[in-house]
Parts: C-alpha cells; structure tokens; sequence
C-alpha cells in the first residue's frame, strides 16, 4: 500500500525556518549599523544601503533563506530608523527579493559583472522609487546630490561586500569538502 | 502536481499580494499621519535606540581616532588660530558688555517685559541623517526629562532644529535643513523678515523675503521668533550666495558634527503644545497681498 495523506509525509528535519531567521535578524542588525555610519560625516545624509547589497547577496546565494517579508522587515526597520515614509523603502525590498527569484538563475550563469551590473540598477531602482514616492508625498524634489552620492557609494561598496560575505561561505564549503 | 501543493502555492501567492498590499497601505498610512502611528514609530524609536548606539559603537570609535589624527596634525595651526580669536572675542566681550548696559538702560525707559526664559536641557545625538530623504536626528532624551514636541533644539552655535516625536525615553527632532523645516526669520542687519527653507542637502534657502530687502553675503540669520515656538535671536545661519531671487544660507551648525545638542524645555505658554500642526503657526502669505507679510499664531494661542 503506498503511504498517502498528510500523516505520511516526510517529517522536516531541516527547516529552513532558523536560517530564515537568522536572516532577518542580521539584516536588521546591517540596517542598524547604516544608521551608525551617518554618525560619520563623510556619510551624512547618505549612508551606503548595506542592508540592501546584504539581501541581494542572500537572495541570489541563498534563495531559500530568504522571502519576501524578510525584505519587508529589514526595508521597514530602515525607514523607521532613517525617518523615510514608511513602506518606502519595504516595498522597495519586496520587489528586490521577487526580482532576484526570477533573474537568480541567469545571473549564477554569468560572471560578477553581470552580478554587479544587475546591482546597480537594483540600486538605481529601489532609490528612484522612494524618490518618486517622496516627490509624489511631499509635492518637492529634495537635493539630488545625497540621492546620487547614495547610489554611488553603494554600487562601489558592493565588491567590497560581496566579497566580505562569500569569504565565510567559500570557507565553510572547503571545510566541508576536506571532511 | 499534486492538490496539496498546489493549494500551498496558493495560499503563499495570497500572502504575498497580502504582504505588497500592507507594504503599500502603510506609505500612505504614514503619509496620512495618524498618531497612533506615530507613537508606534516612536515606541520602536525607544526600543531600538539602544540597538543603534550599540551598534554604532564601532564607527564611532573609528571617528574618535581620526578626530584625534586630525587634531594632532593640526595643532600648531590650531594654536595661531585660537589665539587670533581669543583676542577677537575679547575686544567682542568688551563691546558686549557696553551694549548690555546700554539694552538695560533701553528696556528700563520703554518697559519691555523680557521673554520667559527657557530651560536647556542637554542631550546626546544617537543617529544622524542617514537617508536621503529626510533629515532627522534622535536624541536620548523624551518625555521622562520633560521634553514636549516643538521644543527648539539649538548648540552653542545656533538652532539645529525642532521636536517632531517624542517617546518616553528618546526624541526626535527635524532638523533645519530638512525639506519640511521652514523657519521664520529676519536678516540681522536690516531686520528684513523671510523663511528659510530645507532642501534635505547641507544649505537652506531663504525665502518670502520683500522685495525692498537687499539681502548681503556673509549677513547673520536669525529666528524671528514669530508664532512663539521659536525664540527670536537664535543664529541660523549667514548668507554665503545671493542670485537674483534665490538666497541661499550656510547654517550655523555644523550640522554633519552633531554629539550634544541643547532642547529648550518651556516658554511656550499659551501653545498648545499637544496639537502642535506647524504648518499653522507661520505662514507667508501670497506676495500680491501687501497689506501683511505673515500670518500665523502669537504666543498667546490667537491667530494674527
């Protein structure tokens, strides 16, 4: 007789659930730390996203680890923090995370300039959507110069920060292999 | 596929439109201003203060040492500096104190009541701006020590800006060159009255100035202090470019550099402080009106 029916199925031993977890909580924590970086004068007014380079890097290594409300957190706990209209930034993030399930496969197939190309206009995306959002809310356009030092500085950072993130992951993957 | 799966796939689809929905309804929820929102945000302000000053023990420890760097590279020029502006400001303290006799004399033949005096509270910055999209600061300082929303924010320098939220234990203030700030104030020399506005970048432009103000580079700006909520005389900053109608102002304050602020708790009587809608308290009116420049609340509540 073949096993059917809820009772029958394999019982999850491993869950995606801590590691998704985890996710948010560090997410959070990254978007903390941004808040920390305006205390830096060099990045008044404009911190890097590192929150967002943190979910795109999760959302293309490790997709399943990562759903749409954990870029729904980590974008909310970025507005309350950075006094954004809330939900700007959170809705951003969702479309990041939905965009990176549909485009993850080709971009495993290419090489890390496709990876930080696509970035780039992620980043280009979610900034122009809160600017439009902000103009739209508040009947002005604020100064372009922060808006465009923000992009910058995060399409510069994220080597950097694809890097620092894939370090840990390589290592771990060698450990594994040799044992 | 089997039923159950794709029942499953249905249910995550509705909870996804679900998730994009709320996302969505809380842009215009918090554009709206509810004040249970509000609250709400800055209830997680109170929570996750803490979080963020801990967190950001790291950059600030970095700051320190390239601060320290700075300052030793700098010294000797520091030094020549210091004592150009020693002596400055003693000549500055010598002129002061003959026209503080000579305000005392002023006031006691034309009776002038001086304006209640407000209680500074000193406060530590725990974020900067970092967005941006809007620039706020969160102090560590709320209702515990007093502190109600429109209290004024200065340094030694000048204002900073004003209280927007306060929680029980934090606050947050919107700072003068936030895109929303619009302050009112006069020109130091001609006493010509305007509006300085944010733009969300590091200078403010002035505005609704009269056409007969012939406003001068390196001119001091200063509160006016009209509809009651800021005193008057408080430095905003100085006229650093002048083109045609457009005047642009360098604050006071190094507002990138902020660790302390002072809040000016009280003087606001007859304010009612809990329906504090700013917008109404100074409003310029239309230029083709010449018959008033200003309109807004006086300290005593009244529209004038």
């Amino acid at each position: 007789m073949t096993p059917r029916g809820r009772f029958f199925q394999q019982a999850e031993l491993e869950s995606n659930w801590p590691f998704q977890f985890i996710v948010v909580a560090i997410g959070v924590l990254i978007a903390m730390f941004e808040g920390g970086l305006a205390l830096w004068p060099a990045f008044y007014g404009a911190t890097p996203m590192l929150s967002l380079i943190f979910l795109y890097w999760v959302a293309l290594h490790h997709e399943k680890y990562v759903l749409l409300i954990s870029g729904f957190i980590i974008g909310l706990t970025s507005d309350l923090l950075f006094s954004d209209l809330i939900g700007g930034r959170a809705t951003a993030y969702i479309a990041v995370v939905f965009l990176m399930e549909l485009r993850r496969a080709k971009l495993l197939q290419g090489d890390f300039r496709d990876v930080w190309v696509e970035f780039s206009v992620v980043t280009l995306g979610v900034v122009l959507f809160q600017l439009l959002v902000f103009s739209a809310v508040n009947f002005a356009i604020p100064s372009l110069t922060p808006v465009a030092f923000q992009i910058g500085v995060t399409m510069i950072l994220f080597p950097i920060g694809y890097v620092i993130l894939s370090t840990p992951k390589m290592a771990l993957n060698r450990i594994r292999d040799r044992t | 596929m089997r039923a159950s799966d794709k029942a499953k796939i249905r249910q995550r689809r509705i909870a996804h439109i679900v998730l994009v929905v709320f996302s969505f309804s809380l842009m215009f929820l918090g554009t709206l201003d509810f004040s249970a929102l509000r609250s709400a945000r800055m209830g997680f302000s109170d929570f996750v203060a803490p979080l963020v000053d801990l967190v950001s023990v790291p950059v600030r420890g970095v700051e320190t040492m390239a601060q320290g760097i700075r300052t030793v590279a700098s010294l000797r020029a520091e030094n020549v500096r210091l004592q150009a502006e020693n002596a400055m400001l003693k000549r500055w303290r010598r002129r002061a104190e003959i026209l503080e006799g000579e305000n005392r004399q002023l006031r006691s033949v034309a009776g002038a009541v001086a304006p209640e005096r407000r209680r500074p509270l000193t406060a530590r910055a725990v974020t900067a701006p970092g967005g941006a999209f809007a620039h706020t600061v969160l102090v560590a300082n709320g209702t515990d020590q007093g502190i109600e929303m429109g209290n004024p924010v200065v340094t030694a320098d000048g204002l900073v800006g004003l209280v927007v939220d306060v929680g029980a234990t934090h606050a947050r203030v919107l700072m003068i060159s936030d895109i929303n700030a619009q302050i009112p104030v006069i020109l130091s020399s001609s006493s010509w009255p305007g509006v300085t506005v944010g733009n969300n970048g590091p200078n403010l432009s002035l505005r609704f100035l009269p056409e007969e103000a012939a406003p001068k580079i390196g001119e001091l700006v200063l509160t006016s202090g009209h509809g009651g909520v800021l005193p008057a005389g408080v430095p905003v900053g100085r006229i650093d470019m002048v083109q045609d109608d457009f005047v642009r102002v360098q604050p006071a304050v190094d507002l990138r550099n902020l660790s302390y602020v002072s809040i000016l708790v009280g003087g606001t009587d007859g304010i009612d402080m809990g329906n504090l809608e700013l917008d109404k308290y100074y409003t310029p009116l239309p230029e083709a009106d010449d018959k008033k420049l200003f309109e807004g609340v006086n300290a005593s509540g009244e529209i004038q």
